[in-house]
Protein backbone atom coordinates (compact mmCIF):
# COMPACT_ATOMS: atom_id res chain seq x y z
CA UNK A 1 0.00 0.00 0.00
CA UNK A 2 2.90 2.29 -0.71
CA UNK A 3 1.65 3.57 -3.94
CA UNK A 4 1.15 7.47 -5.21
CA UNK A 5 -2.65 6.55 -4.56
CA UNK A 6 -2.20 6.77 -0.48
CA UNK A 7 0.41 10.17 -1.04
CA UNK A 8 -2.61 12.49 0.49
CA UNK A 9 -4.13 9.96 2.70
CA UNK A 10 -3.30 10.96 6.44
CA UNK A 11 -2.24 7.53 8.49
CA UNK A 12 -5.80 6.48 10.04
CA UNK A 13 -7.23 6.99 6.45
CA UNK A 14 -4.63 4.78 4.83
CA UNK A 15 -5.48 2.12 8.29
CA UNK A 16 -9.02 2.28 7.31
CA UNK A 17 -8.25 1.61 3.61
CA UNK A 18 -5.85 -0.72 4.07
CA UNK A 19 -8.52 -2.90 6.66
CA UNK A 20 -11.16 -2.86 4.48
CA UNK A 21 -9.57 -3.86 1.55
CA UNK A 22 -8.20 -6.63 3.74
CA UNK A 23 -11.89 -7.33 4.69
CA UNK A 24 -13.51 -7.09 1.25
CA UNK A 25 -10.56 -8.64 -1.11
CA UNK A 26 -10.92 -5.06 -2.31
CA UNK A 27 -8.09 -3.37 -3.92
CA UNK A 28 -6.52 -1.01 -1.97
CA UNK A 29 -5.49 1.56 -4.40
CA UNK A 30 -9.38 1.74 -5.35
CA UNK A 31 -10.61 2.37 -2.43
CA UNK A 32 -7.93 5.31 -1.64
CA UNK A 33 -9.93 7.71 -4.64
CA UNK A 34 -13.07 7.36 -2.61
CA UNK A 35 -13.83 10.48 0.00
CA UNK A 36 -12.89 9.13 3.84
CA UNK A 37 -16.19 9.79 4.86
CA UNK A 38 -17.71 7.63 2.34
CA UNK A 39 -14.75 4.37 3.06
CA UNK A 40 -16.01 4.53 6.35
CA UNK A 41 -19.37 4.07 5.84
CA UNK A 42 -18.24 0.92 4.38
CA UNK A 43 -16.68 -0.07 7.43
CA UNK A 44 -17.89 1.63 10.57
CA UNK A 45 -15.43 1.70 13.89
CA UNK A 46 -12.00 0.84 12.00
CA UNK A 47 -11.19 4.70 12.25
CA UNK A 48 -12.08 4.81 15.92
CA UNK A 49 -10.04 1.21 16.01
CA UNK A 50 -7.24 3.05 14.84
CA UNK A 51 -7.59 6.56 16.41
CA UNK A 52 -7.98 5.28 20.11
CA UNK A 53 -5.01 2.02 19.35
CA UNK A 54 -2.64 3.34 22.59
CA UNK A 55 -6.23 3.23 24.88
CA UNK A 56 -6.86 -0.56 23.51
CA UNK A 57 -3.45 -1.20 23.86
CA UNK A 58 -3.06 0.43 27.72
CA UNK A 59 -6.24 -1.65 28.07
CA UNK A 60 -5.40 -4.67 26.47
CA UNK A 61 -2.16 -4.62 29.00
CA UNK A 62 -4.08 -4.20 32.16
CA UNK A 63 -6.88 -6.87 31.34
CA UNK A 64 -4.12 -9.26 31.26
CA UNK A 65 -2.02 -7.80 34.33
CA UNK A 66 0.75 -6.84 32.52
CA UNK A 67 3.13 -4.32 33.98
CA UNK A 68 4.47 -2.75 31.01
CA UNK A 69 7.79 -1.34 32.87
CA UNK A 70 8.44 -4.58 33.74
CA UNK A 71 11.75 -6.11 32.36
CA UNK A 72 10.11 -8.96 31.43
CA UNK A 73 7.73 -7.20 29.22
CA UNK A 74 10.69 -4.88 27.88
CA UNK A 75 12.01 -7.60 26.80
CA UNK A 76 9.10 -8.87 24.95
CA UNK A 77 8.34 -5.50 23.45
CA UNK A 78 11.98 -5.36 21.82
CA UNK A 79 10.95 -9.04 20.46
CA UNK A 80 8.29 -8.01 19.37
CA UNK A 81 10.12 -4.98 17.66
CA UNK A 82 12.55 -7.15 16.04
CA UNK A 83 9.54 -9.18 14.61
CA UNK A 84 7.95 -6.66 13.14
CA UNK A 85 11.08 -5.18 11.20
CA UNK A 86 11.93 -8.67 9.55
CA UNK A 87 8.12 -8.91 8.23
CA UNK A 88 8.86 -5.33 7.00
CA UNK A 89 11.77 -6.91 5.16
CA UNK A 90 9.64 -9.48 3.84
CA UNK A 91 8.22 -7.42 1.21
CA UNK A 92 5.76 -4.99 0.28
CA UNK A 93 3.68 -7.67 -1.29
CA UNK A 94 -0.18 -6.06 -2.49
CA UNK A 95 -3.11 -5.05 -0.59
CA UNK A 96 -6.32 -6.64 -2.24
CA UNK B 1 3.26 2.75 10.56
CA UNK B 2 0.34 2.39 8.65
CA UNK B 3 1.38 1.29 5.12
CA UNK B 4 2.69 -2.35 5.39
CA UNK B 5 0.80 -5.53 4.65
CA UNK B 6 -1.87 -6.94 6.79
CA UNK B 7 -1.08 -9.59 9.60
CA UNK B 8 -2.86 -12.95 9.43
CA UNK B 9 -2.94 -14.38 12.87
CA UNK B 10 -3.87 -18.16 12.09
CA UNK B 11 -4.91 -20.26 14.99
CA UNK B 12 -1.52 -21.57 16.81
CA UNK B 13 -1.42 -17.29 17.23
CA UNK B 14 -4.69 -17.00 18.49
CA UNK B 15 -4.20 -19.78 21.20
CA UNK B 16 -0.90 -18.55 21.79
CA UNK B 17 -2.52 -14.92 22.76
CA UNK B 18 -5.08 -16.58 24.48
CA UNK B 19 -3.31 -18.70 27.30
CA UNK B 20 0.46 -18.21 26.97
CA UNK B 21 2.36 -16.81 30.24
CA UNK B 22 5.37 -15.76 28.57
CA UNK B 23 3.94 -12.95 27.45
CA UNK B 24 5.42 -12.76 23.93
CA UNK B 25 2.37 -12.92 22.04
CA UNK B 26 0.18 -10.47 23.92
CA UNK B 27 3.34 -8.23 23.55
CA UNK B 28 3.53 -8.63 20.06
CA UNK B 29 0.02 -7.72 19.50
CA UNK B 30 -0.05 -4.69 21.42
CA UNK B 31 3.18 -3.41 20.23
CA UNK B 32 1.23 -4.23 16.37
CA UNK B 33 -1.62 -2.57 17.52
CA UNK B 34 0.11 0.75 18.94
CA UNK B 35 2.03 1.19 15.65
CA UNK B 36 -1.35 1.09 13.96
CA UNK B 37 -0.88 -2.68 11.86
CA UNK B 38 -3.78 -4.11 10.60
CA UNK B 39 -4.52 -7.25 12.31
CA UNK B 40 -6.90 -10.02 10.49
CA UNK B 41 -7.79 -13.51 11.13
CA UNK B 42 -10.07 -16.18 9.05
CA UNK B 43 -12.93 -16.49 10.88
CA UNK B 44 -11.75 -20.63 10.80
CA UNK B 45 -9.00 -19.62 12.60
CA UNK B 46 -10.99 -18.45 15.02
CA UNK B 47 -13.18 -21.07 15.14
CA UNK B 48 -10.25 -23.49 15.35
CA UNK B 49 -8.96 -21.32 18.24
CA UNK B 50 -11.87 -21.27 20.26
CA UNK B 51 -12.21 -25.11 19.68
CA UNK B 52 -8.70 -25.65 21.35
CA UNK B 53 -9.25 -23.51 24.13
CA UNK B 54 -12.49 -25.30 24.60
CA UNK B 55 -14.55 -22.36 24.96
CA UNK B 56 -12.02 -20.74 27.47
CA UNK B 57 -11.69 -17.45 25.36
CA UNK B 58 -12.13 -14.41 26.76
CA UNK B 59 -9.50 -12.69 25.55
CA UNK B 60 -9.87 -13.59 21.79
CA UNK B 61 -13.54 -12.57 22.57
CA UNK B 62 -12.39 -8.70 23.73
CA UNK B 63 -10.46 -8.28 20.41
CA UNK B 64 -12.94 -9.32 18.33
CA UNK B 65 -16.59 -8.55 19.76
CA UNK B 66 -16.72 -4.80 18.30
CA UNK B 67 -16.29 -3.67 15.33
CA UNK B 68 -14.20 -0.85 16.98
CA UNK B 69 -11.14 -3.78 17.97
CA UNK B 70 -8.33 -3.77 16.77
CA UNK B 71 -8.23 -7.14 14.92
CA UNK B 72 -11.06 -7.80 11.61
CA UNK B 73 -12.59 -11.34 11.06
CA UNK B 74 -11.90 -12.38 7.87
CA UNK B 75 -15.61 -14.06 7.24
CA UNK B 76 -16.84 -16.96 5.49
CA UNK B 77 -19.08 -16.18 2.81
CA UNK B 78 -20.56 -16.98 -0.37
CA UNK B 79 -17.24 -15.06 -2.00
CA UNK B 80 -14.92 -17.48 -0.85
CA UNK B 81 -16.14 -20.54 0.87
CA UNK B 82 -16.51 -22.69 -2.37
CA UNK B 83 -13.07 -21.83 -2.96
CA UNK B 84 -11.59 -22.49 0.72
CA UNK B 85 -13.49 -26.10 0.82
CA UNK B 86 -12.05 -27.05 -2.73
CA UNK B 87 -8.84 -25.73 -1.32
CA UNK B 88 -8.94 -27.70 1.57
CA UNK B 89 -9.84 -30.64 -0.72
CA UNK B 90 -6.40 -30.58 -2.61
CA UNK B 91 -4.82 -31.79 0.96
CA UNK B 92 -6.63 -35.37 0.82
CA UNK B 93 -8.62 -34.49 4.22
CA UNK B 94 -11.18 -32.60 4.93
CA UNK B 95 -11.18 -31.61 8.42
CA UNK B 96 -11.36 -28.43 10.40
CA UNK B 97 -7.62 -27.93 10.05
CA UNK B 98 -7.16 -28.47 6.85
CA UNK B 99 -10.43 -26.03 6.26
CA UNK B 100 -8.77 -23.55 8.09
CA UNK B 101 -5.34 -23.42 6.64
CA UNK B 102 -7.60 -23.50 3.42
CA UNK B 103 -8.97 -20.05 4.32
CA UNK B 104 -5.79 -18.90 5.73
CA UNK B 105 -4.05 -19.22 2.12
CA UNK B 106 -6.92 -18.00 0.47
CA UNK B 107 -7.33 -14.53 2.42
CA UNK B 108 -2.79 -14.36 2.57
CA UNK B 109 -3.27 -14.74 -1.23
CA UNK B 110 -5.62 -12.63 -1.78
CA UNK B 111 -5.15 -9.96 0.25
CA UNK B 112 -1.09 -9.93 0.45
CA UNK B 113 -1.22 -10.57 3.82
CA UNK B 114 1.70 -12.18 5.98
CA UNK B 115 0.97 -15.22 8.02
CA UNK B 116 1.97 -15.18 11.42
CA UNK B 117 2.14 -18.81 13.19
CA UNK B 118 3.97 -20.81 15.27
CA UNK B 119 3.55 -24.01 13.28
CA UNK B 120 5.58 -22.59 10.08
CA UNK B 121 5.54 -26.56 8.91
CA UNK B 122 2.10 -26.19 7.90
CA UNK B 123 2.85 -24.14 5.36
CA UNK B 124 6.01 -24.94 3.78
CA UNK B 125 5.59 -25.32 -0.12
CA UNK B 126 2.70 -22.52 -0.33
CA UNK B 127 3.66 -19.42 -2.35
CA UNK B 128 2.77 -16.86 0.92
CA UNK B 129 5.14 -15.40 3.19
CA UNK B 130 5.23 -16.74 6.81
CA UNK B 131 6.69 -15.22 10.11
CA UNK B 132 7.37 -17.90 12.67
CA UNK B 133 6.58 -16.71 15.99
CA UNK B 134 8.23 -19.66 17.82
CA UNK B 135 11.22 -18.29 19.77
CA UNK B 136 14.43 -17.87 18.81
Amino acid sequence: MASSAFAGLSDADRYVVGRLAARDHVPAEELAQLPPQEIDQYIPGARVAYENREQIAAALLQRRGIDPTSAEYQAAVAEARHLLDQIDQLGSGHSA
Amino acid sequence: MTTSRPLLLDASVLVAYERELTRRTQAFVVHAITEGRILVASALSLAVAAAELADQHRELSWLVEDAEGPLQVLSLSSMNALDVGALAAQTGSVHMAALELAQVLHEAADIGAIVLTFEPKLYQGQSVDVMDMRPR
